[in-house]
């Protein structure tokens, strides 16, 4: 009796798999007639066995229409976010974590020096070609590796100075060995349209620009262009796994997009993705964010997430009805625009000695107005605060971590000019000559310079009420200008004393920590690059930070947490070097951060989250928000 | 004659020469390079690997080459028709330019003619008319359009037109006929847009040129010569159209030297403002980005229709003015 209950069981167990697996996808109507003309396999055999089944925002949408967009140059960087996001993993819509993606699911090792990943079987290339571990390892050994190539190991694949060596299990399966422990490498090679995205290169395809391949090809030059983010648009015949493939590019104009058959995720109710047919971009010369807003005002935007300026929001918002757009905020997702990177290894020890003095920089912070700054330069939309993450990072999301959070975003950021000049008072910074501005402890002249690079106005706005501030307390203070190669060549020097960065980088440990440990020798390194090169090359080049001193602190509280190998150990470790920045703060001073980032929007192009991040292009935003499930209401 | 031309154009050479030099010398003053730039733009965005590629793009454009060196490669280069490639597009110089000739000497020419033919016309008329009610109107328009910039009455007729049609028109074709084979629809939607640049660049060019001729016509209207031919009893049309005419073209002629480059390269920010496809929005945001080869080409290119711009208005003066060639 037992048996046949056990028989009848396994035998309906058995029928319902069947029946998963017999499960039919619906494809658009242009793909079902290529399909009936016998242009296309059935969308059953184009999707893998198992898509990636991804839940729409609102609700399931329909197929059709044309996206129309705008975007800056022939780089096509706005397009690619869109279109070039897939990497091993894929952040969550609210960038909260990550969520499996071409890799269906991966095992590490205990200590973290390996990791043994599985990838989605039955992906297929744009052409129909199946993607294979092959693919990835054509990047690593035929490029990389490849000394003939202008490419250089990308970061998170060198750990603890050595190469990491890969190892094929199968065609789905792989093997990557560190030398030490490299428990983020899959979250920090996931990151934005770079990373893993650009490191999956259909290698049926690449072969033929490659030297050691095809004997007729004589230099990298047309393989490196397929392979860089920022040409890679620039070939129709190229295969992706996006949702969306290049079908025309002219230069200076326009590129055009057509959904791409063998896109391997779903919706709920399988349907396969993308919803929109086509997107249509047109391409201007240089930032523009006068043309989008006069396009979005007339309506031929249907939704444009980058160079919508927050000046043109009045304007923008004055005409949705007329235009038939609405506009949602996303966010810049900076944690200041500009930070000023107070640098503390100076030519001037003098000065040095100031910045190493917690009192000091405590009147720098308290002496600025962030209101003003707020009201003048971003229509007193953005958000006061100190120097620190952003409130979604994970480590933020404990109860104390939310604490910890709020002390540290809100730390010295009171406006309080007279607290500056008793702070000031306190340490021998005083005007002993009666010029109106104070001198060093040791009597001599006291003058700041905050360098910072041309041709961002937002940021000089903001220094010159910052030097206004700085001056009613008695600082002089002076704004100066350096290309790139200037600063890194300062910089290194120990000749910038403060330098304001006007980006939105820094995630935890996932993207760009030297910005809040000294620990690379990279231009936004905090603290100076030498600084940073110290502790990257394990003392042998670059300048110690003072013994002791907070810096020092930071560098072995970053060691801890990039040593953790479980993600409590991890947060934990985080929070701990956080701390030191209350406690010695400010380290680096904030301004203004959090500023809202309009996107324009088509009232009836749905299913848009309204959460966004999009300065930093390590978030790979609207990629992340899933680009292939918005769909026109065509109702 | 003939050995004059030789002569003329052996002297194009040397003159090439240092025009490609400087021009070169010039896109290595600011500080940093094509790389450095497109390093700090990676950088910003959070493309942090990019930074360790910097001397190997830089190795993979040559760029780490000492000066002289890079000007010599490409010169000889230039000499067998290689222009280089576009640092930024990674596409070659010649295909960019050729692609966007088309486009820009449609547009300029189309400007050229307007204003030149508008221009002369309302000049001679408003010589012959002096101090009419038609003259002080047309002389009022003259100056209004010598005032206001190009670009800012193009912007006035974008937002016009967006006012009437509900559409943007920049550029020079709606994204749908981009790229696309000709037709009637696409001639249509390209002069859709052409409008807006032409009537803009024409309304202060026509000015210019209307000053100029109504002038110079003043001018020679008061000389004896013409006062002997009226006295002769010669009609007064053969008196303005085939003498006095004749002779006020000069400083025309003289100005159309600098016509050849003008179709490449004249009206720039009416080009950025608008976003046409031109050689000009080319040049510009070359030269910001330092994108070495392409700017100095185009550089190039302006330098040559200098000098050849020059040669023909020499010639026309000599066929137009005997005392030229004699001398």
């Amino acid at each position: 009796m037992m048996k046949r209950l056990l028989l009848i069981a396994l035998l309906v167990l058995a029928l319902s798999s069947t029946v998963i697996a017999q499960q039919t996808y619906n494809e658009a109507p242009a793909l079902a007639e290529k399909v009936a003309a016998g242009e296309l396999p059935p969308v059953e055999e184009r999707l893998p066995p198992e898509p990636l089944v991804i839940e729409p925002v609102e609700q399931v949408g329909e197929y059709g229409g044309t996206w129309r967009m705008l975007d800056q140059n022939n780089e096509l960087g706005f397009t690619l976010m869109t279109t070039g996001v897939e990497g091993f993993l894929k952040w969550n819509r609210d960038a909260s974590g990550f969520r499996p993606n071409v890799l269906e699911s991966w095992e590490w090792n205990d200590d973290a020096t390996e990791v043994t990943v599985h990838f989605r079987e039955g992906i297929r290339w744009s052409d129909g070609e199946p993607l294979t571990v092959d693919d990835y390892l054509f990047w690593w050994n035929d490029m990389v590796l490849d000394e003939t190539v202008p490419l250089d190991p990308a970061s998170g694949t060198v750990v603890g100075g050595e190469l990491m060596t890969l190892e094929k299990i199968d065609d789905y399966t792989l093997k990557f060995t560190f030398a030490a422990p490299n428990p983020l490498f899959l979250e920090a090679h996931s990151r934005g349209p770079w990373n893993s995205s650009q490191s999956l290169v259909p290698e049926h395809y690449m072969r033929q620009f490659h030297p050691r391949y095809n004997s007729e090809v004589t230099d990298t030059t047309e393989l490196m262009n397929r392979y860089n983010t920022s040409t890679r648009l620039h070939y129709p015949d190229m295969p992706t796994i996006g949702p969306w493939m290049v079908t025309n590019y002219v230069p200076d104009q326009l590129a055009t997009f057509t959904r791409n058959p063998y896109y391997w995720k779903v919706d709920t109710e399988g349907n396969q993705l993308p919803y929109i047919d086509n997107i249509q971009v047109e391409i201007a010369s240089g930032p523009v964010p006068e043309q989008v807003a006069l396009k979005a005002i007339a309506g031929e935007l249907d939704m444009q997430v980058r160079d919508v300026a927050l000046q043109d929001v009045p304007l923008i918002l004055e005409n949705a009805e007329a235009g038939n757009y609405r506009v949602i905020m996303w966010d810049r997702g900076d944690f200041a625009w500009p930070w000023l990177m107070l640098m503390y290894d100076l030519a001037d020890d003098g000065l040095e000695d100031l910045m190493y003095t917690q009192e000091f920089r405590q009147a720098l912070s308290v002496a600025i107005n962030r209101d003003r700054i707020n009201e003048v330069t971003a229509l007193g939309l953005a958000t006061p605060r100190q120097f620190s993450m952003l409130p979604q990072a994970e480590e933020f999301q404990s109860p104390e971590g939310q604490a910890l959070y709020e002390e540290w975003a809100n730390s010295y950021i009171e406006y309080d000019p007279e607290q500056a000049a008793s702070l000031l008072d306190s340490i021998g910074v005083v005007d002993t000559d009666g010029d109106g501005f104070r001198e060093r402890p040791d009597g001599t002249p006291l003058e700041l310079v905050v360098t910072t690079f041309p041709d961002n106005p937002k940021v000089d706005q903001t220094l010159e009420l910052l030097q206004q501030d700085w001056q009613a307390v008695g600082i002089k203070t002076a704004l100066n200008l350096m290309t790139w190669d200037e600063y890194t060549t300062a910089n290194q020097a120990g000749e910038v004393q403060i330098f304001a960065w006007p980006s939105a980088a820094g995630w935890g440990l996932l993207s760009a920590p030297t910005v809040w440990a000294p620990i690379e020798g990279v231009q936004w390194s905090m603290a100076g690059m030498n600084i940073g090169q110290y502790y990257q090359t394990g003392g042998a080049e670059g300048v110690p930070p003072r013994e002791g001193s907070m810096l020092e602190r930071l560098q072995e509280a970053y060691s801890r947490a990039v040593s953790a190998t479980t993600a409590e150990e991890r947060n934990a470790a985080l929070l701990a070097a956080y701390r030191i920045h209350i406690d010695e703060g400010p380290i680096t001073i904030g301004t203004i951060g959090q500023h809202p980032s309009p996107v324009v929007v088509r009232n009836n192009f749905r299913n848009v989250p309204e959460t966004g991040l999009v300065a930093s292009w390590d978030l790979g935003y609207p990629g992340t928000a899933d680009p292939e499930q918005f769909f026109f209401d065509q109702e | 004659m003939t050995r004059y031309i030789v002569r003329r154009l052996l002297q194009f050479i040397p003159s090439m020469i240092l025009i490609a030099f400087v021009g070169f010398v010039i896109m290595e003053l600011p500080p940093g390079d094509y790389v450095s730039n497109y390093i700090r733009a990676q950088a910003l965005a959070g493309n942090q690997d990019m930074v360790a590629q910097e001397a190997a793009l830089r190795q993979q454009f040559g760029l780490d080459q000492p000066f002289l060196i890079r000007f010599a490669n490409w010169t000889i280069n230039l000499i067998r028709g290689d222009f280089g490639i576009s640092l930024a597009t990674r596409m070659p110089v010649s295909e960019i330019i050729g692609s966007k000739l088309g486009a820009t000497v449609a547009v300029s020419l189309c400007v050229f003619i307007l204003s030149w033919a508008i221009g002369i016309a309302l000049g001679v008329y408003s010589a012959t008319h002096q101090y009419s009610k038609t003259d002080n109107f047309l002389t009022t328009i003259s100056f209004i359009g010598l005032g206001l910039p190009d670009f800012l009455i193009a912007l006035a007729f974008l937002v016009l037109a967006w006012q009437l049609t509900g559409q943007v028109l920049t550029g020079l074709q709606s994204p749908e006929f981009i790229g696309k084979p000709f037709s009637i629809p696409l001639l249509l939607d390209f002069l859709k847009h052409l409008w807006i640049p032409v009537t803009a660049v024409v309304v202060t060019g026509m000015a210019w040129v209307m000053r100029v001729m109504r002038g110079n016509l003043l001018n020679e209207l008061g000389k004896n010569y013409v006062t002997a031919l009226r006295a002769k009893g010669v009609p007064e049309r053969t008196v303005i159209w085939k003498h006095a005419f004749r002779n006020a073209l000069h400083p025309l002629i003289g100005a159309l030297s600098q016509t050849l480059a003008f179709l490449v390269n004249g009206f720039v920010i009416t080009s950025v403002v608008l976003d046409l496809p031109t050689i000009q929005v080319t040049y510009l945001d070359a030269t910001q980005a330092q994108d070495l080869f392409l700017a100095g080409t185009i550089l190039t290119l302006i330098g040559f229709l200098v000098l050849l711009g020059t040669l023909v208005s020499d010639l026309l003066l000599a066929w137009l003015d005997p005392r030229i060639r004699f001398s």
